[in-house]
């Protein structure tokens, strides 16, 4: 009888009337149960059993968005599971009982694993979520393996071990059949990387218009843009051995000029960031890990555009960007105001003569790009459609709750 | 435990008592602000400093009080709230036991008295009217049920003296045999985990004036005598036991309890930050809690019965025995 047999029900009933967080808790306490009682191989193994069986799904859980179950169930469902214990301690515990039971003449007795398997079995039956159901059938295998392990029986053991492994199996299938990814799109590259961190599923109602969420990149951009730059890539692609000679005119003529790229660079920087600003603002909530991805390669474009006889520019997007260049060449008396009402109104775009688009597809065709290499691109994957209908479900029932 | 009573011995258990009492009711604002601070940290909110409670009691206190329709019912529930907080707080040990032959009262007068400041502290709501007055009948009512809900924790500390219970349980370690008794330390730590701050804030703000700072000062009282309670309950080999050896073992093992009480207030403080954190309406917090306390009670009498029924006769006759002796003892000496 150990401090860890007491709190091993107990933890139980938080499982049972809080939700999955516990387990862990659980399994470590029923570990400690175990290994205090013994230290054998079937204890040893149990409690390794036990720990896996609890923190392996927890983490796995914690992979995928919560899916917003509304629970009906009230408050008493851990009362009915600590009841259903009393009467269990009742029928197991009284001296009468244990007169039979050998081995535990006077010292205090608590059947906790059959306690804690009962926990269990009262969240499989009274919560409706999918995920509380799994971690009550966890906390069964928890409870059963427990009792095994303290009763010393190797067969329970065993065979409550492979039912451990079919339950947290099965229910894995199950979450990840159901529930969604808390990483939506994990080719993002270095913007997948800080991003769902910091935004793990969960959209504040601030940052979506009253009218209804914009599609994630099902926006006209996305749409059109694909098409215009496999465009662009084929006028790119013809026009590539024109700019170069150019280039190495222009590198001989900015060596000769050389206090000005600083400046220069500080303009670009700064129509960048306005740019940027403008790109947050239009594409509201869905296109941020674009942005913040095309912060850089845009910036770069936009060196080319504003300052292209500046040497430093010249050597960071002369291989990655030729366009760039060919669009410097091309319209070199444009800055960068009109790709921005490009941009605002991409309807626009198709009645713009070829260099127009050429103008765009500096600007657009970079952060496709960037997304492009990546093995997924955004709009086709399924997943990201089934988050689309999901989210439009999801917030138009926050809306109604609101 | 066959103490023999000295007056030095007397003495110094009175002052061990007036220590403790003092220390209680002057950290009782202490700990309630630190569990308010610790509930704001844990929710994200920020509040004021620990200290802050007892600057507010201290403010209220000089403060001229408003006259309204029953104030004179309400302070005067307000003073015997505090008079029945303070009682309990003297019986209950902080640090140090008190030896056997000392009168020292049963576990039931002292709930008994808890009970009476949580109902005298429910009072002003009801007789000021207003809004508040279902909450307070509601308030009322749980605490009225507290003591019923209690029997279970009552029936295991038995009819015997508190201090005499506790030193059996302090020879019992609470990770091994002394495990049931935790689990009667957790059921009474229920009884003030979902009392609740936002019933408190409802109550007080009918009251202005010294009334205000004493409903307050009372408050704070009741709930850290019943957290202190159940860290005694839970863990009682951290008190000390005068009549062990000598007087500076004694005062050792005052100290060294003196510290593991501040240890486990800060884990009590963290817990009940957290029961802080679940959302429950206060009719639904009232039967929560009711029925957490009774059942956990019950398990724990039960799970403590297997191994106390043998036992604990023996004890208890014994105990009775002891007391009987040194009741004799008294009388003998007294003539």
């Amino acid at each position: 009888m150990t401090l860890a047999v007491i709190l091993a029900p107990l933890l139980a009933l938080c499982v049972v009337a809080r939700g999955m967080g516990f387990l862990p808790v659980l399994g470590a306490v029923t570990a400690a149960a175990m290994l205090l009682d013994r230290q054998e191989p079937l204890q040893e193994f149990g409690a390794a059993c036990v720990v896996l069986f609890s923190v392996l799904p927890v983490w796995f859980v914690s992979r995928y968005q919560d899916d917003g179950a509304r629970e009906r169930s009230g408050p008493a469902v851990p009362f009915l599971a600590l009841g259903l214990m009393i009467i269990l301690q009742l029928a197991t515990g009284t001296p009468a009982a244990m007169g039979n039971a050998s081995g535990h003449g006077g010292a205090a007795y608590l059947p906790a694993g059959l306690c804690v398997a009962l926990a269990g079995l009262v969240a499989v039956t009274c919560r409706q979520a999918m995920v509380w159901q799994w971690a009550g059938l966890l906390v069964c295998v928890d409870g059963v393996m427990l009792s095994g392990v303290i009763e010393n029986q190797i067969m329970v053991v065993g065979v409550t071990a492979l039912a451990g492994c079919v339950v947290a199996l099965l229910g894995g299938m199950c979450v990840h059949r159901v529930m969604l990814r808390v990483t939506v799109a994990p080719a993002q590259g270095k913007a997948g990387v800080e991003h769902p961190s910091a935004r793990p599923g969960g959209f504040e109602l601030g940052d979506i218009d009253p009218a209804g969420p914009e599609p994630r990149s099902l926006g006209p951009e996305s749409v059109v843009a694909p098409r215009i730059w496999t465009e662009a890539e084929a006028a790119a692609d013809d026009e590539e051995p024109l700019p170069r000679p150019e280039k190495t005119d222009q590198k001989t003529a900015s060596s000769t000029v050389k206090p000005e790229p600083s400046i220069e660079q500080a303009e670009a920087s700064e129509g960048a960031l306005r740019r940027k600003r403008l790109l947050d603002a239009e594409a509201a909530f869905s296109g941020d890990e674009r942005d913040e991805e095309a912060g850089l390669p845009k910036a770069e474009a936009e060196m080319d555009t504003l300052a292209p006889h500046t040497e430093s520019s010249e050597k960071t997007s002369a291989d990655a960007d030729p366009r760039g260049t060919v669009h410097s060449d091309d319209d070199a008396d444009d800055d960068a105001d009109p790709e921005d009402t490009e941009r605002a109104s991409p309807s626009a775009i198709k009645e713009h003569p070829p260099e127009k688009r050429d103008v765009r597809q500096d600007v657009e065709p970079d952060t496709d790009q960037a997304e492009a290499e990546e093995p997924a691109p955004e709009p086709l994957t399924p997943e990201m459609i089934a988050r689309d209908v999901w989210l439009r479900g999801y917030l138009t029932e926050r809306g109604r709750d609101v | 435990m066959t103490h023999d009573l000295t007056w030095g011995w007397f003495f110094a258990c009175l002052l061990a008592l007036a220590l403790q009492t003092g220390v209680l009711v002057l950290a009782a604002p202490w700990f309630s602000g630190w569990v308010n601070r610790l509930t704001g940290r844990l929710t994200g909110e920020r509040r004021f400093p620990a200290g802050g409670r007892w600057q507010d009691s201290h403010h209220q206190f000089r403060r001229q009080g408003l006259r309204l329709r029953g104030d004179g019912l309400s302070g005067l529930a307000c003073r015997g709230a505090l008079i029945l907080a303070v009682f309990a707080a003297c019986m209950t040990p902080v640090f140090t036991l008190v030896p056997a032959g000392f009168p020292a009262p049963g576990f039931f007068l002292l709930c008994a008295a808890l009970v009476g400041a949580s109902l005298l502290l429910g009072l002003p709501l009801v007789v000021q009217g207003g809004t508040a007055t279902l909450a307070g009948y509601t308030a009322l009512l749980a605490d009225a049920l507290l003591l019923p809900a209690l029997v279970p924790v009552l029936v295991m500390a038995g009819g015997q003296d508190f201090s005499v219970f506790l030193a059996h349980l302090r020879l019992l370690s609470p990770a091994g045999e002394g495990a049931p008794f935790v689990l009667m330390g957790v059921a009474l730590f229920l009884v003030t985990a979902w009392k609740g701050r936002l019933a408190g804030e409802d109550l007080q703000g009918q009251l202005s004036g010294a009334d205000r700072a004493l409903w307050m000062l009372a408050a704070d009282c009741v709930q850290l005598v019943w957290i202190t309670l159940a860290g005694d309950v839970a863990w009682a080999g951290s008190l000390a036991l005068p009549g062990d050896g000598g007087a500076e073992p004694w005062l050792a093992q005052c100290l060294a309890g003196g510290a593991f009480w501040v240890a486990k207030l800060s884990v009590a403080a963290l817990l009940l930050a957290g029961t802080h954190l679940m959302v429950l309406t206060y009719q639904r917090r009232a039967r929560v809690r009711l029925a957490a306390v009774f059942l956990l009670g019950l398990l724990a009498w039960q799970v403590a019965y297997a191994g106390q029924s043998g036992p604990q006769t023996g004890n208890k006759t014994a105990s009775m025995q002891d007391e009987q002796e040194s009741a004799w003892r008294d009388d003998g000496a007294t003539p």
